[in-house]
Order: structure tokens, then sequence, then C-alpha cells
């Protein structure tokens, strides 16, 4: 990562808001901004209703913004249309939560992952094409007799390398990881985040890392984004995140994470909360945390505290911090 | 260790699903005891038989496919497997609770939270309504919901997902029970909902000293809140000791590696995790020797040809794993 | 905690059995179980549940006399004999004749054609359309599929007799404008279940996972869609044919449908209805033959409902 190029995607002032029922507004990211480096991984982290898997999408343009930019390699995704479109999506790639949605369940494991070479005609003739399928299932350790058979035969963990091994096929720069781990079983996790940090050494992949557990999000991530309603509460290098919180709500997340050991679990003293976390259809005015927030005043309740660096490298949504 | 503190003694228990490619293992002789007011967790993956356990001492086991196939289940002197399906009634909810992962499909939409805990209160405790009523709010403002009254006539739907696992808990509490199991309690939630979730069952085992099983995959939660633990992988137990004998001296090569493999918040960034090789085997057909020998970095000849027994270590540390076999030597 | 259970296994074990052996699995899983495939599955399942399978079963001879059966006799279906009418079934005529002396057997199995003709025709001509709107519905969303819906809410709400008595007053009545006008508002049914299917479906991960290599509707539409949804589409087809065909017999034994001397079940029934009494058989085999048809194709349809969806079975 080098903080002085500029960002390979750029994020500027992104909102994606639905219309729900009764004519509401669900205002699942709120102006965001933030920039990714190329060759970095971007963990985010937040809970249910933060917006993370939407901005995740909406980045990758497979939800229209409400407001605001996505460029990447210094070209607004947003004015592409047609061919233009179609050609950036080769380079940005998604890896999904779930292994058992994310692939036809009719298709063979072979036209799953010929799928992008297809749409983007890079297959070639047969032989090509099932050669290229089949260097990609060794790539991300599985057999090349694999490629015939379907998803529901293999595991979780096998299905996720499934999924991986697809989004390469196009060579792209930029992967969005949105949750790729939390479906699997614990003693599989770290075989997939291994995968994951050893394609990025040999290919040069910029990740965004979705997830909501904080301790791989920490260990996988350069730098780590914390999302709260929608709106980016801190943003730090992910040692200095973990090290030093400067905003209440990841302080308290930090500390809600139980650890598996029994020690500093008994030194523990856990900010435990109150309430639960607020609808983002009608989110809290001011500060969107304010309501949970053990140091919240009136202040908060009043203003909206802007994103500003709080010690070199390190922003906070806070007026406090 | 005194008989009498021992609510719970699972003896032996053999628990089979029959499927159409053969009859799966789901849990094989698994052999534990539980005393009075001690938390306990089983640990363990997806198909290790954890909450098929759990399920056998509620007899909440789907039969057919299920079938408990041996052992026995005493449970406050009672064998639980013996008892006929209206006894168990009169048992679940009374003796023992019981709170889901999904506190929505476990709770019914139709009725509101108020009577679904009177309902319970009227079956076991033979209160009359009013008495019912008063209980039940006591129970809510227990589990820590804001304004229990109003709380009282509302429905399931009006509440967020941590405020129903609240209520389940209120529900599977209120009669008292001897014994809680909890099947992944908090995995539905999120994070910091999650703590306080967690914050109150800690608080409740203390104040009314309840037993408790505690269903999970996740380790941090039962180095947070459990006095024992047990390890299972593919239908067994494969080690038992205390949460420090296990977190702090797991022998069996399976705990050790689930340990090593999650990431630790003062691990350098740049070590790669040491993941857990394989995937765990069809329980359709389990290997005849010990179940984690193809993914085990000690695996031995006899592995394959024969499980070890559980061996022990401590009073109350025990593991099955041939390398603590008293004929082993280190090389 | 049990003491035998705690005791290691006795004795002294031989150190060879310790030697240290290569660990099976890699870093690369290789562990998948071959099992069989969804369309496997939904064989097996149907061919192991007997009431489908017998259904399955009826259908096969239903369907070979439907060919066969008007050639093997030695009367032809429309040839009128007055010298033998209403005739009890026999070694000449098996089935009897009727009351203008045409042979039964050839006119019930020319019955079971247009029975089945009409049944296939209107049961594709459903699927087509339905299909096709109900895709356009459920992938497009929106205001398409706000009119398209309220198109076909209208369509349904009008009374199928007085379309049928319109088509067949411009077109005149025969076995397709049967099929023509059961085929106007027949689809409906087949969109709202396909619409159904694809709403639910589109939000898949698999389909996001499409757009996001950027797949364009139509590709997501005939490639990811429509395949997932062929159970309830083939389930909706094997449960239509009965309606149909029990419609045609219904529209024919009222006179605006298939019309003499062509033999259908209806007119055949409408035929042996004035004296039925006298010559059970004229009507006996027309019925029975249709009642039997109607009750394979429902009890197989249902089969294949199960078979594809065994969590649906009641």
């Amino acid at each position: 990562m080098n903080g002085n190029s500029a960002p390979l995607v750029e994020i500027e002032g992104l909102s994606k808001h639905f219309q729900v029922a009764d004519g509401q507004t669900l205002k699942a990211v709120n102006d965001l901004t933030l920039g990714i480096y190329k060759g970095e991984t971007l963990g985010v982290v937040g809970e249910s209703g933060c917006g993370k898997s939407t901005a995740g999408r909406t980045i990758l343009r497979l939800y229209e913004p409400t407001a605001g930019t996505v460029t990447f390699n210094g070209q607004n995704i947003y004015k592409m249309g047609g061919s233009k479109l179609k050609a950036m999506r080769r380079q940005m790639q998604m890896v999904f939560q779930d292994p058992y949605a994310s692939l036809n369940p009719r298709w063979s494991v072979e036209n799953i992952i010929a799928e992008p070479l297809d749409l983007h005609n890079l297959a070639g003739s047969r032989k090509e094409r099932r050669m290229k399928v089949e260097s990609l299932l060794e790539r991300v350790g599985l057999q090349s007799s694999h490629a015939d058979r379907y998803p529901h035969e293999f595991s979780g963990g096998q299905r996720q390398r499934i999924g991986i091994a697809r989004s390469l096929a196009v060579d792209p720069q930029f992967i969005v990881c949105d949750e790729p781990i939390s479906a699997l079983d614990v003693s599989i996790q770290a075989q997939i985040v291994n995968l994951l940090k050893e394609l990025q050494r040999s290919e040069g992949f910029t990740y965004m890392f979705i997830a909501h557990d904080l301790a791989m999000v920490k260990h996988i991530s350069d730098r780590v984004a914390v999302m709260y309603l929608g709106k980016l509460v801190e943003l730090a290098e992910s040692a200095d995140l973990y090290a030093d919180a400067k905003h209440p709500y990841t302080q308290a997340l930090l500390s809600s994470i139980p650890v598996p050991d029994p020690d500093i679990e008994a030194r523990k003293e856990r900010i435990v909360l109150k309430g639960d976390i607020p609808s983002p259809i009608n989110p809290p005015s001011g500060c969107p945390f304010r309501t949970r927030c053990p140091a919240a005043t009136e202040r908060c309740a009043a203003e909206m505290p802007q994103l500003r660096e709080v010690k070199p490298g390190h922003l906070a949504a806070c007026h406090y911090a | 260790m005194n008989d009498n503190d021992t609510v719970l003694s699972v003896k032996e228990l053999q628990v089979a699903f029959r499927t159409r490619s053969g009859e799966v293992q789901g849990v094989r002789n698994v052999t534990f005891d539980l005393k009075k007011g001690e938390a306990l967790a089983i640990v363990g993956e997806s198909g290790s038989g954890k909450s098929v356990t759990a399920q056998s001492i509620m007899r909440l086991i789907p039969s057919p496919p299920g079938m408990v196939k041996g052992g026995t289940i005493q449970f406050n002197g009672q064998n639980i497997l013996k008892k006929s399906e209206k006894e168990m009634e009169a048992i679940r909810g009374k003796e023992m609770g019981m709170i889901f992962q999904d506190p929505m499909t476990s709770l019914n939409p139709t009725m509101t939270i108020g009577r679904q805990i009177t309902e319970v209160l009227i079956k076991h405790q033979n209160m009359d309504k009013k008495q019912a009523r008063l209980r039940a709010i006591e129970m809510l403002r227990l589990v820590g919901l804001p304004s229990p009254d109003q709380r009282f006539s509302q429905y399931p739907h009006e509440f967020s997902g941590g405020m129903r696992q609240r209520a389940m808990i209120a529900i599977a509490l209120a009669c008292d029970p001897t014994l809680l199991i909890a099947d992944e309690p908090t995995t539905a939630l999120d994070v910091t909902i999650q703590a306080q979730i967690l914050e109150l069952m800690k608080d409740l085992q203390e104040r009314l000293g309840t037993s408790i099983i505690l269903i999970t995959h996740d380790l941090g939660i039962v180095a947070d809140m459990c006095d024992r633990v047990i390890v299972m992988y593919a239908g067994k137990v494969v080690e038992e000791g205390t949460k420090d004998e296990i977190f702090k001296n797991p022998k069996h090569p399976y705990t050790r590696g689930l340990l090593r493999s999650l990431p630790r918040l003062d691990q350098p960034k740049d070590e790669p995790l040491i993941p857990i090789d394989g995937t765990p085997p069809n329980m359709a057909n389990p290997p005849i020797g010990c179940a984690f020998c193809d993914r085990c970095d000690f695996a031995m000849k006899i592995c394959t040809e024969v499980d070890s027994k559980m061996i022990t270590h401590s009073e109350t540390h025990a593991s099955r794993c041939w390398l603590h076999h008293s004929s082993y030597r280190e090389e | 905690m049990q003491p035998a259970e705690m005791n290691t296994q006795d004795g002294h074990i031989d150190s060879a059995q310790f030697a240290r052996i290569e660990k099976q699995a890699k870093v690369t899983e290789v562990g998948v179980t071959r099992s069989r495939s969804a369309g496997q599955e939904i064989w097996y399942r149907l061919r192991t549940n007997h009431w489908a399978m017998f259904g399955l079963y009826v259908l096969a001879v239903v369907i070979i006399m439907a060919i066969i059966g008007p050639l093997i006799s030695q009367y032809d279906y429309y040839t009128t004999n007055l010298d033998a009418t209403n005739q009890a079934p026999s070694s000449e005529y098996w089935f009897g004749t009727d009351n203008l002396g045409r042979d039964m057997f050839s006119r019930t199995w020319k019955g079971a054609q247009i029975s089945l003709t009409v049944g296939l025709a209107a049961a594709l001509a459903d699927l087509l359309i339905g299909v096709l709107m109900g895709g356009i519905m459920g992938y497009f969303g929106g205001k398409v599929d706000e009119f398209l819906n309220r198109f076909s809410e209208v369509l349904y709400a009008i009374p199928y007799l007085l379309v049928v008595i319109l088509v067949s007053v411009v077109l005149g009545s025969n076995m397709w404008t049967i099929v023509l006008a059961m085929s106007i508002t027949g689809w409906i049914n087949m969109s709202w279940i396909v619409r159904g299917q694809i709403m639910q479906l589109k939000n898949q991960e698999y389909v996001l996972a499409s757009r996001s290599m950027g797949a364009g509707g139509f590709h997501i539409l005939l490639r990811h869609l429509v395949p997932n949804s062929l159970g309830p589409i083939i389930v909706t087809v094997a449960l239509s044919v009965p309606s149909a065909i029990f419609a045609e017999a219904f529209l024919s034994f009222l006179g605006l449908g298939v019309q003499s001397p062509a033999a259908s079940w209806g007119v055949m029934i409408n035929d042996a209805l004035s004296s039925w009494k006298m010559y059970p058989w004229q009507l006996l085999f027309p019925a029975g033959m249709l009642t039997i048809t109607m009750l394979a194709f429902n009890i197989f349809g249902d089969g294949l409902r199960d078979a594809f969806d065994p969590k649906m079975k009641v």
C-alpha cells in the first residue's frame, strides 16, 4: 500500500437508498467516502443493517447508486454503459457469502467457472475452455477432475473455492469478498482466508473484505473501515484500530467479541451496549450511534459528526474522539 | 464426585438417522455428566453431533428418521429415554428449558409473548391466569426487556432479534428449570447484541443456579461463560476438561487444531493462519479408526485401525487419542 | 466421569503400531463425495412412488391404445352400419356399437386421441405463453410486472365459457378452436407460478454473481432462472393436462366442441345419454376412459410434485 498514489477504487459521497413500503426510505449507505489502494485489503466491519454488503454491491454497480461516484482506475463506473461497462466488470469481481446460494445448482462446476469466460468470449475452443477451468480449479486447491461434478457434491469450503475460482477466471484486479467465510465451519475458515491471502500475494489483488468477525478482519486487512447504520464511523490501519479505537462504537464492538482465551475473558471489562440497533429506515438524528452511546451528549443529537482525521491516517466520526 | 450433585448423566448415547444412502451415525457413544449449577459447553462443527446430543436430552429427535440406538440419559434420577411422550411433556418446559438458534421459528407468531409464557406457567405450575401474568411480567423484567407490561401483549414480530431471544429465555426459565439447554443461542445475533445475551445468561445462571448446556461452535463464547468443555468430532467426544485445561493444555490434535486455526488479535498480520486440512468424514460411512486421522498431523498406523478410548489426564481432563497411550513413546 | 470409560486400553501395545503415517488430507481438500445429481434424485423419488408409477403405466397404456386402437379394430370409427346398431360387446365388436352401428372400440380410442391431443396442445400453449409472460413479469418486475399482472387479472375475470362460445361462433366448433379458446386464459395460472418462482430466484447469489460478471437479462432468464424453475413448471403442465381433457369433454358434451361424427369422449357420452339404461356400455366405455385418464394424470402429477419438492408433500 502506498498512500501517495491515487487509489485504485475511489468512492465519493456514495449513497444507496431503497424505497420500502409506505413511501419510506431505507438509507442503507449514506454518504460514504473512501479510497481503496492497489494491492491492499480494506476490511469493512459492522453489524446487520450497517450497509456493508449494500456498499460492496453498489461499488460493483450491482445496485445503481442514489448519489455519489465510484471511480475505478480513474474512470467513473456509473457513467459507463453497454460494452464499456461489461469490459469493466472483468476488472471487478465478487466472492459471495453463501457458498450454497452462489452456485447454480443445476450447472456443472465446469460451466459455473466458465460462465465469466463465456460471457466475455474468453473461452476459445471447447478444449481451451476445459483447460482453463482445470487450471483454475488447481489454483484454488481443488482437482481438475472436479470439473464434471455438481455443486451439491461439495462441502461448504470446497464450494467457496469454486466461487473463488470463478471470480479469478477473468483476471480481475479488484475483488469484493462479501462475508466469504461466515457460513463456514471454524476449521475451514482459515483454509479460505489463507487461500485468499496467497492469491493476493501471487496476483496482486486488491480486496474489499466485508465481515462481522473482527478477529478475522484484523488478520486479513491492512486497513479497516467500521460502519454503523449506513455511515462510516471509523477508518484506520488495522493494528492501530484494534490498539487504539477512537469511536465509542468501535470500542464497544471490539470489547464485545468473545476471545477464545479464558484469562483474557476473565480480565475483560466488557462494554455492553444498551438497546438494539435502530432501524435504518428511521435513523436517529445527529450521530446515528448516539442512542446507544455511553458518552452521548446533546450535541450528538443535534449535530451529525463529520469524519475527521483524529491522528495521522486514523479517521473517526465522533465529536469527542 | 458426589452423585447427588449430578443433574444429568448421559451414558454411551448412540443416535442414528436413517437416510437412503444408509444409516448416518449422528452420535456415537457419547458419555458425560453435568453437575448442579455447572455451565457445560459442547463444542464442535456442523455435523459433529452436538445439537443431536442436546435434542436427545430433550427427546426432540425427529423420528423417523432419527432413532436412539443405545445408551441411557439419567436426568434428576429418571431415565429420560424410557419416558412416554406424555411424561416428557411434563418434563420439558418445567424441569428442562431450551433456547434455540433462531428465536423466530421457536416462538409462535400468532400468539402474544405474554400468552406464550403464561401458557407454560398454567400448564406446569398450576397457576391461575392472574398469577401467571404477574410471574410472566416478572420474567420479562428479569431478562431485561424494557417496559415488560407493554411487551407482554405484543407479538414476536414486534420484537427485534435480541429481544426475541430474551423472550425465549424468559419462557425457558419461567418454571425455574434445573437444566437449560442453549443451542447456538447467539449465532443469529449481532456481536453487540450477543454480548448482551451472554451477559444476561451469565447473570441469570449466577442468580438462579441453573445448570446450563451450551451448544456452540464459537470458542470465544466458551471461554467467556463455561466451566467445563466437551469437544465433539464426528459424533464422538474427543476431549473433555475444564475450561482452563481445554484452552491452555489441549490434548487432542483436533482441539489443538481448532484453537490454532483461530486468528488472535495479537497475531502479526503476515503470519498465515494454521488451518485444519481436509473436511470432516462422511458419517454414513465413518472411518473404522480415529475419525480425525486423515486430517491429523500426528496420524499413526494404529489410528487407522482402531479408535482410542478416552485417556485420562487428570480427574477432569480426558482425551481420545493414541498419542497419550502409555505405550506411546515420542521419537 | 465413568472409570471404565476413562481407563486407557489395557496392556502394552507394540511400538510398530505407533509408526507415523502420512497425512491423507492435503491443504487441497479431496473429500468430495459422489452423490446423485438433482435429476437422478427426482427420478429416484418418482420411481419409488408406487402410485405415481401406477399412474404413469396407465397413461402409457392409454397413449399406446390411442395410437394403435383404431388400427387394430376391423371397423373404423365413423362408418355407420344400420344392421348392427346398439350391439352389446362381443368378439365381433369388442366394446359394442352405438345407435348408428359404429364400432365403440374404434370410437373410444379415437376419442382418446382427441382428448390427449387437446390436453397436450393446451398444456403446451399454456407452457409457452405462461413461461414467457411469467418470466418477463418476474424478472423485470416494476411497471412491466404491474401492467401484465393487471392484464392477466382482467383476462382471468372473463368467464371462460363466454370465451369458448365467442371463439366457436367466430371460428366454428372443432378441436382446435377449443384448444385456442382454452389457451386464451389457460396460461395465466402458469404465468403466476413462474413469476413467483423467478421473483424468489432472482435474488439468489448466483444470479447476482452472473450479473457481476456482466451477464444481461436474457442470459440470466434463460440460463439461470427458467432452468431452476423447471420443477414447478413441469408439475403445472402435468396437472393442467387433465383439466384441459375434462374441459374438452365437457364442452363437446354440451355441443360446443368437437362435433359428431368425430369421436370425442364428450360427444360419445352425449350420444349415449338418451338410452344409457338400455345400452349402458355406450356410456360406460367413454366415461370410464375419461375417468381413468384424468385420474392417472392427476396421480402422476402429484407424484411429480412430490418428486420435485419432497418438502411440499402433504
